[in-house]
């Protein structure tokens, strides 16, 4: 079982790796096909906008909702927005700690694509409120009516766990693209786009001390990502548990809106990523292999579908109670009847043809499959909601939902906007991880070198290294050594530092994994601060849920006790995460000096290059000098040796 | 801290002073016999209980030890079937000390007769059909024969799919892993319904299944960690794995919870409201502190992730707070006196199971799975695949040979 094998272009090497992702966006002119697709995708938006004011003249009288089916299409197209945006965080996160190598040319267009849908996720419960412009109401502020949210609704919970879930994916993703900003800025063309990339990059100088304090972050926010991930869509499915329809009021529908979430999001990122492809000439570093995998992600979420849909019908004749029962055969003979069976058949049946491996070798037909998944997914979002509320407990409010015209703009106006906002992604920010895709060649690399015993070797023959940590740069200006490759620069750091030089540092494109080893880095404090941070937070909701709902504004609901730890703990939850996160981007500023834009090792010869291709060594002591670091790094072939002129 | 005793020799003596490298339950191997011993000793316990009091109680002693060690099985199967589709290091390093729970799954089959035999002391459908939620329901699903036939049924897929994982190599494995989790996920959620949930027929939770599952997983995980086949970096694997199934059974259980306490319907609340009485709570407590608390808060600190020691002690935690979890779900059916049945009942299977899955019949079993190549595998690859297999069978048996030494 080989890790990268298919997933780079065979002769591969940094530079042409970057070269494959960024070269796209900043020098080849786009061609009509994206000017037509951007037009669609501006007309959609405008589409949307139009159906936005016009709902906003006349109220949400002009959908198809009606006293029976009061949700409709609004809470479908949510429901089904926000699956699409769950899957982006979360397979960048789990693949990362997984260790799947085939998460490097597919993450960062996942997490976009999570940022966008769940933007537009959370349009529609505002839109559905009937009054948007008061949709501030549902964030504890302190207001002239004394009036708290009311923590006990599925609705505070779903604002919550969106907007926690949206600025966590913001965090992710920005922290992950930072990187890349500063490859950008330093292959950018022209100096506008210098400047600009140069400012969001913050001074992103590839230093080895930075990078140890970002994966160590990256890794930690990974690991909130999926509880926040499962945390969310258990929320939207909530949404329906909570209330008591039958056909709703099911344990499982939070962990089964959580498989239907990442079932249609893998479905949408299989899209995504053939068009990417095709769009933007990717062929070499998303292959086929990208596909077959996801593919089996793809039937294993049909699977596990379709018996959750088996476990719905079986409980509900089990339960042996005459409504439940009424609904499932409403399902299968009702008014939606057909759609219900183009569902089963674009969820569960059609999946199937991935069991063979020669579908799943097929581009076409895994993106076929993600298609009509997607399509499944809409209706099963849509259906979950007609089929119960069509068919409630009183016979007397039966009554059919019959979208109109605003419905459907609405929904194609959405998908348009989503088309627009990653057309304009892709010409703006690279749609490839440029560093995890080096770091990517640099473990075929090192697995090819068997670095691992030697390794080994190095970690025995260390004199003492311990206590003697490479401490950071004083004041003297440094000395650079370029290496054209990072196994050197591996080596040349442990010479460095055995041989008592100070204030060490590297400048490298990606996280050389075992550089911060050599240079004897100490492991950065952050997780203990984050969750101190975390409980901080948890604790501060929590306490203003208790307030407020039994000290301030005590109202009782249903007969449940004022004190609802039960749903305080939801909030608590999500608080706590974000509390955390918030409190591992302070710390990696601050720990990493950022942002710095005038940092000395700028003034340097081809440090852009650190971003890209080349592997700097930096020595700032005062004792050390270009004949004494040449001597030091003989053998190792450095490209070259130079102070960085003051 | 109540926890079952059957739990502790892998977290014995003679586990802590197994010298690093040495394959996992040597030590448990060496004390085969003397486990079947006790475990008939507390099985015939609990058979005069039955004899001379109502057999309510010593027969859900029975099936809390029967569901636990189950869960053990089961959950190693799942684990390796996961692995069979995943692949990762992880599984190769746990596959000693998952192997022989897997293979111990037909040495059960005949601790399931007194349960089989005994429906009518457990469920009240099986006195009285009326009870079931629905006339239908008890003639087509909720009946002795048909509970005996859908465990059974299950048992010998399960048997099946233990067998197979550990036999086949490469694509065959693969296919039969996918195919075998999903028979498993189904299965699980049929036979946790039958065993535990139709003790009051009129509760029903979709999630149940799912939460199953996924504490049968953490079950098995505890106990691979109380035999310490990890270490190093392969140590940090496992208490990742541990980490994110004490989480997820965490999660669904809560889930379960939260549902029925919003919707609050008679049926759902009932069946909570009768485990919340002090007594109840507490053991509930207890588990969430065992099975849940500890193992969170100490497995955010890096020293415990890497350390097999801290690891074993915290396997046997979760165990025992999953046991106290089992007898919250059963015990309140039938009081109090259901609590020492059931640790009866976990010595019982346990000593039986323990036994018999890793007596000189489990050994034989394991040889011959680990030996040979699968008959699925293609001939052109015999080669191939016959040297690893080869390896670990000189590993199992010599470290066998080490650890009857010990003994």
């Amino acid at each position: 079982m080989s890790g990268s094998e298919g997933l780079l272009p065979p002769g591969a090497g940094y530079g042409t790796l970057v070269g494959a992702v960024a070269d796209p966006l900043l020098r080849r002119r786009v061609g009509r096909p994206y000017w037509l697709a951007f037009a669609a995708g501006a007309l959609g938006t405008a589409l949307m906008l139009v159906s936005m004011g016009w709902l906003f003249v006349e109220g949400i009288g002009i959908w198809g909702v009606n006293t029976s089916v009061v949700w409709g299409f609004a809470i479908a197209n949510y429901v089904w927005w926000i699956g699409i945006g769950n899957a982006g965080t979360f397979i960048s996160a789990a693949l990362l700690l997984l260790r799947q190598p085939w998460r490097a040319a597919i993450n960062r267009f996942a997490e976009v694509m999570t940022l966008f849908a769940g933007a537009i996720a959370g349009l529609f419960p505002i839109m559905h409120l009937g009054r948007p412009y008061r949709a501030y109401w549902l964030l504890p502020y302190p207001n002239s009516m004394e009036l708290w949210p009311q923590w006990r609704s599925a609705l505070v919970w779903d604002c919550a766990a969106i907007a926690t879930y949206l600025l966590f994916s913001l965090v992710f993703w920005w922290l992950g693209l930072l990187p890349d900003l500063a490859t950008l800025r330093d292959r950018a063309p022209g100096r506008a786009g210098r400047l600009a990339y140069g400012v969001l990059a913050l001074g992103w100088r590839g230093s080895a001390r930075h990078w140890h304090l970002h994966d160590r972050l990256y890794r930690t926010l990974a690991m909130l990502a999926l509880p926040l991930v499962v945390s969310v869509h258990s929320v939207v499915g909530m949404d329906f548990a909570a209330s008591l329809m039958p056909g709703w009021e099911e344990s499982i529908f939070p962990p089964y809106f959580v498989v239907g979430a990442l079932f249609s999001g893998f479905g949408m990122c299989v899209v995504l990523a053939a068009l990417l492809r095709w769009g933007l000439g990717l062929q070499a570093v998303i292959t086929q292999r990208h596909f077959a995998v996801m593919a089996k992600v793809i039937l294993a979420g049909a699977l596990v579908l379709g018996l959750s849909y088996l476990t719905e019908w079986f409980t509900a004749w089990y339960s042996g109670d005459a409504d439940e029962r009424g609904h499932v055969r409403f399902l299968f003979g009702g008014e939606y009847a057909p759609l219900y069976y183009v569902l089963l058949a674009c969820n569960v049946l059609v999946p199937q043809v991935l069991w063979s491996a020669r579908a799943r070798r097929s581009i076409g037909a895994v993106v076929a499959v993600s298609l009509l998944l997607n399509l499944g997914m809409w209706l099963e979002r849509v259906l979950i909601i007609w089929n119960v509320l069509s068919h409630g407990y009183l016979p007397s409010m039966h009554g059919v939902f019959r979208p109109t015209f605003w419905d459907w703009a609405l929904l194609a106006g959405t998908i348009g906007f989503f088309l627009l906002l990653f057309l304009v992604f892709a010409r703006l920010l690279p749609v490839i991880a440029m560093h995890d895709l080096g770091k990517l060649l640099f473990d075929r690399q090192r697995a090819e070198a068997h670095a691992g015993e030697e390794d080994e070797a190095r970690a025995g023959e260390r004199p003492g290294g311990a206590g003697r940590g490479a401490r950071p740069m004083g004041g003297a200006p440094p000395i650079l050594a370029e290496f054209r490759d990072p196994l050197t620069l591996i080596d040349a750091a442990h010479r460095a530092r055995e041989a008592g030089l100070r204030g060490l540092d590297a400048h490298t494109p990606f996280a050389v994994a075992g550089l911060a080893e050599a240079l004897a880095l100490p492991t950065p404090r952050v997780r203990p601060a984050m969750l101190a941070g975390g409980l901080l937070a948890a604790a501060f909701v929590y306490a203003l849920c208790w307030y407020s709902a039994v000290l301030d504004y005590p109202l009782v609901l249903g007969g449940r006790p004022l004190h609802g730890w039960q749903v305080f703990l939801v909030l608590t939850f999500e608080a706590g995460i974000l509390g955390a996160t918030f409190t591992g981007v302070a710390w990696f500023l601050v720990a990493a000096g950022l942002p710095r834009l005038n940092h000395p090792v700028f003034d340097a010869r081809d440090i852009g290059r650190a971003s890209q291709d080349r592997f700097f060594l930096a020595v700032a002591d005062p004792a050390a000098d270009e004949a004494r670091l040449a001597a030091l790094l003989d053998g190792l072939g450095p490209l070259s040796i130079r102070r960085v002129a003051p | 801290m109540s926890r079952p005793p059957a739990t502790r020799p892998g977290a014995g003596p003679g586990a802590a002073a197994r010298p690093d490298g040495a394959p996992p339950g040597a030590w448990l191997r060496a004390r085969a016999g003397r486990a079947l011993l006790l475990g008939l000793a507390a099985a015939a316990a609990l058979g005069l209980w039955a004899l001379v009091a109502p057999a309510g109680p010593p027969a859900a002693g029975w099936l809390v030890g029967l569901a636990f060690w189950a869960s053990v099985a089961l959950g190693a199967v799942a684990l390796l079937a996961v692995h069979a589709l995943t692949g990762g290091r992880w599984g190769e390093s746990l596959r000693p000390a998952l192997a022989p729970a897997a293979l111990g799954l037909p040495a059960l089959l005949p601790l399931l007769l007194p349960l089989l035999l005994g429906l009518t002391a457990l469920y009240p459908w099986a006195v009285d059909p009326g009870t079931a939620p629905a006339p239908d329901v008890a003639r087509l699903y909720l009946n002795p024969a048909g509970f005996r036939l859908r465990t059974l049924l299950a048992w010998g897929v399960w048997c099946l799919l233990g067998w197979l994982m550990l036999r086949l190599r490469g694509g065959a494995r693969a296919v039969a892993g996918a195919l075998g989790l999903v028979f498993h996920l189904g299965a699980v959620t049929l036979v946790a319904l039958d065993w535990l949930l139709s003790i009051d027929p009129h509760f029903q939770s979709t999630a149940f299944g799912v939460a199953a599952l996924v504490m049968q997983m953490m079950a098995a995980l505890a106990w691979a960690a109380l035999l310490r086949p990890a270490v190093g970096r392969e140590a940090g694997d496992l208490a990742a794995l541990l980490f994110a199934a004490v989480l997820g059974a965490l999660y669904l259980g809560f889930v379960q919870y939260l549902v029925a306490w919003y919707g609050d319907l008679p049926d759902k609340a009932r069946w909570f409201l009768r485990r919340e009485g002090a007594g109840w709570l507490a053991l509930q407590g207890a588990s969430f502190l065992l099975a849940a608390l500890l193992p969170l808060v100490a497995l955010l600190r890096p020293g415990t992730r890497r350390s097999p020691a801290a690891l074993a002690g915290l396997g046997a935690a979760i165990l025992a707070g999953f046991w106290a979890h089992l007898c919250w779900i059963v015990a309140p059916a039938f009081g109090a006196s259901v609590l020492p049945a059931a640790l009866l009942g976990v010595l019982a299977v346990g000593g039986i199971w323990l036994g018999l899955a890793y007596g000189p019949a489990g050994g034989w079993l394991l040889r011959r799975a680990e030996s040979a190549p699968g008959e699925g595998a293609e001939g052109a690859s015999d080669g191939r695949v016959a040297r690893a297999p080869d390896d670990r069978v000189e590993r199992l048996s010599g470290g066998r040979a080490e650890g009857l030494a010990d003994g």
